[in-house]
């Protein structure tokens, strides 16, 4: 297992080809990042991720309380790959998610009272109420969907980026998914039709190392995820998925080659999650020592320790900003409980466009 | 699977064997290799064995059959095994046979199930239940030739033919119908039954209740349960009919060949006086009280312990001859069993008369729809005061037995109040 | 339908017309599948096609039905029309998580926030000797997936007018073409025009017994039909042409008429969508009408044989309706 500020390298070759694809070389994130990002930017990113944090925490607590249908999937831990790549994006790009989605949302800039709506089953909610946790979906803010089913949004990346292309769009996609998704056929197909097309999409794997119970290093051949990429001659990377610089210094770089026409990359984001899978899961497949040891690493602690090192921000200031989440979120969550439920009325007339 | 008995091939030129007798019974367990029956063929008797253990079942063949060799007789039923089912009936021409046999297995397989839940209970297509009601046809009557005897639409189109009739039909006479299933819903009340041991006693026979024994059961228990019965009773004198009677006796029998009962003349009187009393000839029909303008009169008859209510139809606009020609007809033909349905049904009021079995009062069950019913007993020479003496009088009770829903009490005692009055006045009758 | 038709295109040429017209109109329809480009489709549908279109419009894949099928669905999501080929019916299953979970449902899991307007166009059914991978009539699973579309069309004229109509169509749409139907000749106008969905169409009158089929059960039961009539038993032939939406008035309004009716599909019967016409038939008022049990004549319950004998005994043929028919006119006579 790396520790903390390293980056995770690949093959020789596979930098080599990296390095030739690109303009600028890829140098360990945080130092050239905290200089050249405007401060407003390094903030944005800060507030996102608490966000995330309190939303995550705030949807367990509600969920023990007994006032959410269903489950969960939280992404406690996973906060600086979702903050990290939407950062890079412009407010016209896409991204197209999963069932652990949260913080992609919140990242996209999600109303939040809207989001705590959604995962209340509430009609004012993203989805009316009709789609919930696992299927939140933002369409005018950029934000295509998440999908329950492991790699089902991959597929339909291609299609989106499919679009873009065929329009002569400047947009780019993000497609995220977990390392689960990388061994469903649905992904193989899909790199390899993008990677045909050039399609003008960055794959992102949200690697949490565990697909439901199972390890990712049982679940395939090969130690890195980002290996995949060479079966179809794109660029891959694996990066520090609780680095947000890190996540952030090669997700601009795949965007900016999505960009220019070259096609899709594969980004793997190692990380991990703090919680089970869902709410049912009792974590048997893991040791509460390995828990512990990447709680150590929790990218929010990580990047307000960098601002702080690096004198971008003050105590206070980052202090101020983490208060102001928990407020916003706090917040939310209340007026979101008020909101009345849909009614059954009706339903078979949503299901077809006139 | 089942083993097979089969008529076994025992001469070289044998095509049949004469069956003789079972050596075991059905449901008697066999052994294999134990005599199990006796055939004959032209040579001599012989006894074949069993082909199997288990128990004897399906048997078919009886004393004196010829049977073709290789036809199955029987089975022998392992445990846990069962009789095969038989195969469904075919309905077409043999010249589709080929492609048939494919149908049988691309098409849906018709569902056969075991014999219907209530056996007895009608199979008719919706159209043609619909029409049978429209028409007023009862389905009862109707032989349907679908398959276990389904009444289609032709069916009843077939029986709505028209019979020879007694009298010729006035336009379409719709008669009275009543939304009444073959099988009535019952009161909760006549439902449940407290639980009742039956004796212990040797049965003579047992006689499952079935046909029209069934059919008038569920009419009596309907009409007992759902139509309050009020019973009203009264003498009538009926010596000036029976006078009357003897003076029209030998005329009536030149004009028609029949000789009068005292049926026609109750039937002419009560045709006379029902008129006036039209709830008295009534039905009740999806919450609406039916007065029907004609009396159409059923005269229960009892012919070989069966009560069938033969029908004078438009008994209000016939004589007393045409009364005691139609009559008598009906009868005669009633005995004989000659009567078509239409003739025996449809009646809106009914007279019952037991006088001829000494009975002298009785109370009887109305016929449902109708909304009530005379009583007849005995005409019983009775002592009685009349203009200040003590004479002896043919005195008849009649009670009349009606539905309280629709008629009260005043209303059947006016009726019978009239009809005694023109019984004991019968040249009213003119 | 224009009684001055005099030109006929054969099943194959009218879809093939249908996609070029509404491509002409429409820059955001385009095809997408495997070998619908210089090779012109496996069955010679989009031949000529990406000469006028161009390669983008007339995208050939790899061989990758869910990417495929991903590529469609995203593509509709952003508002454009694409039409997918599947090149047999039976692939579809590889298809079905991005059809069934995703563009299914994404509409209405979304709160209707966004609609997926794409066609799924399939050959499909048995007869051609490909046995039984490359043979099956699965369109009895998409009716039973709220958000998709199926339509079934029987001839050359309806399969022109109703693929327009899906493409036009805002939601996911399965196109059913039967294999054997596409050397089918028949009359079709020149212009462009639109069947709505939901309108069965009464292809035949009759009397005395109603017979419902769709796809290539249509031509085999008007063949059964006239082969009846010289037996004096008038059969009327109602093709739905649309599966789901169903024009369930019309077939109600012909078993009213003729108080019999045979349901025939040549999926199998089990589970088949007769199963559903025949509850809806049942359950409507035409069961007043019922002079008979409704009677369905469909496939055996076996994947589709090889062998070409065993192949035909598989599925329903004109001489099982014209059996069937006349043995459920006969019923009870």
């Amino acid at each position: 297992m790396a520790s903390d500020n390293v980056t995770i390298e690949d093959s020789e070759d596979l930098m080599t080809k990296l390095k030739n694809k690109v303009d600028k070389v890829i140098v360990s994130g945080s130092q050239q990042l905290l200089n050249t990002l405007p401060r407003e930017k390094l903030a944005w990113m800060l507030q996102r991720m608490c966000e995330i944090r309190y939303f995550e925490e705030k949807a367990e607590d509600l969920y023990v309380r007994g006032l959410v249908h269903g489950t969960m999937h939280l992404s406690i831990g996973q906060e600086a790959g979702s903050v990290g790549s939407i950062a890079t994006l412009k407010p016209e790009d896409l991204i197209i998610h999963h069932h652990r989605g949260h913080g992609h949302t919140i990242a996209k800039g999600a109303n939040l009272t809207t989001m705590f709506a959604e995962f209340l089953g509430k009609e004012a909610g993203y989805c009316r109420g009709r789609g919930g946790s696992m299927h939140i979906a933002d369409i005018s803010g950029g934000n295509l969907g998440a999908t329950g089913v492991v790699g089902g949004g991959i597929p339909t990346a291609v299609g989106i980026a499919l679009a873009l292309q065929m329009r002569r769009s400047e947009q780019i996609l993000l497609s995220y998914f977990g390392d689960g998704a990388s061994n469903e056929g649905e992904f193989h197909e899909s790199l390899n039709m993008a990677s045909i097309w050039k399609l003008p999409v960055v794959f992102i794997c949200d690697n949490n190392q565990y697909g439901m119970s199972m390890n990712v290093k049982k679940a395939m051949n090969i130690e890195n995820i980002s290996t995949r990429a060479s079966s179809y001659g794109i660029p891959g990377k694996t990066v520090d998925g609780n680095d947000v610089l890190a996540v952030y210094e090669a997700v601009m770089a795949a965007g900016e080659y999505a960009r220019s026409g070259k096609g899709p990359s594969l980004i793997d984001c190692l990380s991990y999650r703090w919680r089970g899978h869902s709410k049912s899961d009792r974590n048997l497949y893991r040791t509460p020592q390995e828990i512990d040891e990447w709680k150590h690493k929790c990218p929010i602690r990580r990047f307000k320790q960098v601002l702080l090192d690096a004198a971008v921000m003050t105590g206070d200031e980052v202090e101020a900003i983490d208060q102001a989440a928990k407020v916003a979120i706090d917040r939310a969550a209340e007026e979101a409980l008020t909101f009345p439920e849909p009614s059954p009325e009706n339903m078979e007339d949503e299901v077809y466009a006139l | 699977m089942a083993t097979e008995v089969i008529m076994p091939k025992v001469d070289m030129v044998m095509e049949t064997g004469t069956f003789v007798e079972w050596l075991k019974k059905e449901n008697e367990q066999v052994s294999k290799g134990e005599p199990l029956f006796v055939i004959t063929t032209d040579k001599a008797a012989i006894e074949v064995e069993a082909p199997a253990d288990g128990i004897l079942a399906g048997v078919t063949a009886k004393a004196d059959d010829i049977i073709p060799i290789t036809e199955v007789i029987g089975y022998i039923l392992a445990p846990g095994e069962a009789l095969p089912a038989k195969a469904a009936p075919q309905n077409v021409a043999a010249a589709a046979a080929p492609s048939l046999a494919k149908i049988a297995t691309i098409m849906e397989p018709v569902a056969v199930a075991a014999e219907a839940a209530e056996p007895g209970k009608l199979r008719v297509t919706p159209i043609a239940r619909h029409l049978a009601k429209e028409l007023g046809s009862d389905l009862k009557q109707i032989t349907g030739r679908g398959p276990r005897g389904r009444i289609h639409k032709a069916d009843v189109l077939a029986f709505q033919k028209p019979q020879p009739s007694v009298e010729p039909q006035r336009g379409p006479v719709p008669a009275p119908t009543l939304v009444i299933s073959a099988t009535p819903k019952l009161p909760a009340r006549a439902v449940s039954s407290p639980s009742i041991q039956l004796p212990d006693a040797r049965r003579k026979q047992v006689i499952p209740l079935a046909g029209a024994r069934k059919i008038i059961s569920e009419r009596m228990v309907y009409s007992a349960f759902t139509a309050p019965h009020i019973n009203l009773s009264l003498r009538v004198d009926m010596t000036e009919a029976v006078r009357l009677r003897e003076k029209v006796l030998e005329p009536l029998k030149a004009q028609t060949g029949q000789r009068v009962s005292y049926t026609a003349i109750l039937a002419r009187a009560v045709a006379f006086v029902l008129p006036r009393h039209p709830t008295l000839n009534a039905s009740l029909s999806d919450g609406n009280l039916i007065l029907w303008d004609d009396i159409h009169l059923g005269i229960a008859t009892n012919v070989e312990e069966n009560l069938i209510v033969p029908v004078i139809r438009e008994a209000q606009s016939k004589s007393l001859g045409q009364i005691v020609t139609v009559l008598a007809d009906l009868t005669e033909r009633a005995r004989n069993q000659h009567l078509m349905p239409a003739e025996m049904s449809g009646s809106t009021f009914t007279i019952s008369n037991l006088g001829m079995y000494g009975v002298e009062t009785f109370n009887a069950i109305i016929n449902p729809p109708e909304s009530a019913i005379l009583a007849v007993g005995k005409m019983v020479d009775t002592p009685v005061a009349y203009e200040g003496q003590i004479v002896l009088r043919s005195l008849m009770e009649l009670t009349a037995c009606a539905d309280h829903r629709i008629s009260d009490g005043a209303t059947v005692a006016r009726f019978l109040a009239d009809l005694k009055n023109v019984l004991e006045n019968p040249y009213l009758l003119i | 339908m224009s009684t001055e038709t005099k030109r006929e295109l054969t099943y194959l040429e009218a879809v093939r017309e249908a996609m070029v017209q509404e491509m002409r109109l429409d820059k955001e329809v385009f095809l997408i599948g495997e070998d619908v480009g210089i090779y012109g489709g496996a069955f010679g549908v989009s031949k000529g096609m990406i000469e006028e279109f161009g390669p983008e419009r007339v995208r050939d894949t790899p061989i990758s039905e869910a990417a495929i099928a991903g590529a469609a669905t995203g593509a509709a999501l952003m508002g454009m029309r694409p039409i997918m080929e599947i090149m047999f019916m039976d692939f579809l299953t590889i298809s079905m998580n991005q059809l069934v979970n995703a563009a299914a449902k994404m509409r209405f899991m979304f709160g209707g926030k966004c609609s997926i307007p794409m066609v799924i166009r399939a050959p499909s059914g048995s007869g051609t000797g490909a046995a039984a991978q490359h043979s099956q009539s699965l369109e009895a699973w998409f009716v039973n997936v709220p958000g998709i579309k199926v339509v079934a069309p029987s001839s050359p004229y309806d399969a022109k007018g109703l693929l327009t109509a899906a493409i036009r169509d805002n939601n996911p749409v399965l196109f059913m073409e039967h294999k054997l139907l596409y050397r089918l000749k028949g009359p079709v106008p020149e212009e462009s025009y639109c069947i709505p969905l939901q309108s069965a169409e009464v292809k035949r009158e009759g009397r005395d017994l109603t017979i419902v089929a769709y796809s290539i059960m249509v031509p085999r039961a008007m063949e059964a039909a006239e082969k009846l009539a010289a037996e004096g038993i008038e059969v009327e032939v109602v093709d739905p042409r649309c599966l789901k939406p169903l024009d369930a008035e019309t077939i109600i309004r012909s078993v009213s008429k003729t108080s019999r009716v045979l349901i025939t599909h040549e999926a199998p019967l089990t589970g088949g969508f007769g199963g559903e016409l025949a509850a809806v038939i049942a359950g409507s008022e035409a069961f007043d009408y019922l002079d008979a049990p409704i009677r369905r004549l469909a496939g055996l319950n076996v994947p589709i044989p090889y062998n070409r004998t065993l192949e035909r005994a598989a599925v329903p043929q004109v001489e099982d309706i014209v059996a069937a028919a006349r043995a459920l006119a006969l019923e009870g006579k």
